[in-house]
């Protein structure tokens, strides 16, 4: 036996390494139990030849002293409390019988839900680039300018989702885990776009002046708005730029905030003072000066006229 | 059977009546459970055990101070580790029988 009150240079380095190999345990834990190795550890160099010859290497002795000791193996060094607790209570969770019937359930809906993600991800994007929505098919966003597009968009989309889902089914991986978080990021940031989506839905190709809707101005017809007016003349030939007044000499004014319709074809005076009383009110391609369709009218069934024109004197 | 699996979940039984019979230090422990023909139990094997049934409270510890190097913790049993030790012995000879006859081996386990 060796008389030496420090422990020798052999067990220092075999305690340090052992020490190492229990670095993620409490600090309490593990000096109480190297507490214990160390002098046993004098003891057995005590007796003789070389320690880890002895006792096989560092990180084997290591693990083989947690397990006895009960203290289980963490793969990953330093997991904080709080992830241990959420771990614990992630463990609590999938052993409770109502949360396994959930789960079930709701890998039986998963489809679904990878159709949803696929038009989803299309919103989120409609939305991220501020695109413009279709305004005659609702919910569907113009790719490159039209609803069509869009819509194909939406398709690729959810083909891709339901193939990502197919490939993630039944993962326990780090991708999974990666899966489902973009799936709540694409969850949270779809409610602002699907709000954007909802309000561009019910919004008409072209704005109607709003002064015309609000009762106060504009046009009523049997108390409801007029957004345009159709003259034709007693042959039955649609009138073009029609100059309305009332009784007052008022002009009869639809949208007189022209600034508001940039689409609205205006008509100007010769001092480019711009006329709302005039009709039918037209308007604008997209992007162009151009009326497609300057005749375009509601079908209207014209009446033939006996009575004969008023003679001028 | 690995003899080393079968000793792994004897150990606490051992590591008892070995504390049982007298008071000792980690590594007095072990070379008694070695002496008694555990001849395989690993060193970190006795050591994690003692501080585990020390945890649990079937073990009580006290620190002697030692001429020869850092002081020795010595482990004795408590009443909770003899009714463990009693426990361990009744189902260690349920067990022991019924694998001898299933075995039909000619050696009489004495506990």
């Amino acid at each position: 036996m060796t008389t030496a009150t420090a422990p020798q240079p052999e067990v220092r380095a075999y305690l340090d390494e052992v020490r190492r190999a229990l670095d993620d345990l409490p600090e309490v834990e593990r000096d109480d139990l190297l507490v214990e190795v160390e002098a046993s550890l004098v003891d057995a160099a005590a007796e003789g030849g070389s320690l880890a010859a002895r006792l096989g290497p560092a990180s084997e002795f290591a693990s083989e002293l947690r397990s006895a000791a009960g203290l289980h193996v963490v793969a990953r060094p330093g997991p904080t409390p709080q992830f241990a607790r959420l771990r614990g209570f992630a463990t609590e969770l999938a052993a409770n019988s109502a949360f396994v019937a959930a789960r079930r359930v709701a890998r039986e809906l998963a489809p679904i839900w990878w159709v949803v993600r696929g038009y989803l991800a299309v919103a989120v994007v409609t939305f991220a680039i501020d695109a413009t929505w279709s305004s005659r098919l609702p919910f569907v966003p113009n790719g490159f300018g039209t609803a069509a597009t869009g819509a194909l968009f939406i398709l690729l989309a959810v083909a891709l989702s339901v193939a990502l889902g197919l490939a993630t089914r039944g993962l326990r991986s780090t991708s999974a885990v990666v899966v489902a978080f973009v799936d709540v990021a694409l969850l949270v940031a779809a409610v602002p776009a699907l709000q954007e989506a909802l309000d561009a839905s019910g919004r008409p190709a072209y704005i109607v002046p709003e002064a015309s809707s609000s009762g106060a101005a504009g046009l009523l017809y049997d108390g409801v708005p007029v957004d345009n007016i159709y003259p034709y003349s007693r042959e039955g030939k649609l009138l073009h730029d029609v100059l309305l007044y009332d009784g007052a000499g008022r002009p009869i004014e639809i949208g007189s905030d022209l600034e508001r319709d940039p689409l609205r074809r205006v008509v100007v005076t010769k001092g480019h003072q711009p006329l709302s009383n005039v009709f039918p009110i037209r308007y604008y391609e997209p992007g162009t000066k151009r009326v497609a369709r300057p005749d375009a009218a509601p079908p209207v069934e014209l009446p033939r006229v006996l009575t004969p024109p008023l003679r001028r004197r | 059977m690995d003899r080393s699996q079968l000793l792994r979940g004897a150990l606490d039984a051992a590591t008892l009546a070995v504390v049982a019979e007298e008071d000792g230090y980690g590594y007095d422990v072990l070379r008694r459970v070695r002496a008694a023909g555990l001849s395989d139990v690993g060193d970190a094997s006795v050591y994690g055990t003692l501080r585990r049934l020390y945890r649990s409270g079937a073990l009580t510890s006290y620190v002697m101070p030692s001429d020869e190097g850092p002081h020795r913790r010595y482990y004795g049993i408590t009443e909770r580790g003899r009714a463990q030790l009693e426990e361990a012995r009744e189902v260690w000879g349920a067990f022991s029988r019924a694998l001898s006859l299933l075995l039909k081996t000619d050696v009489e386990v004495g506990v």
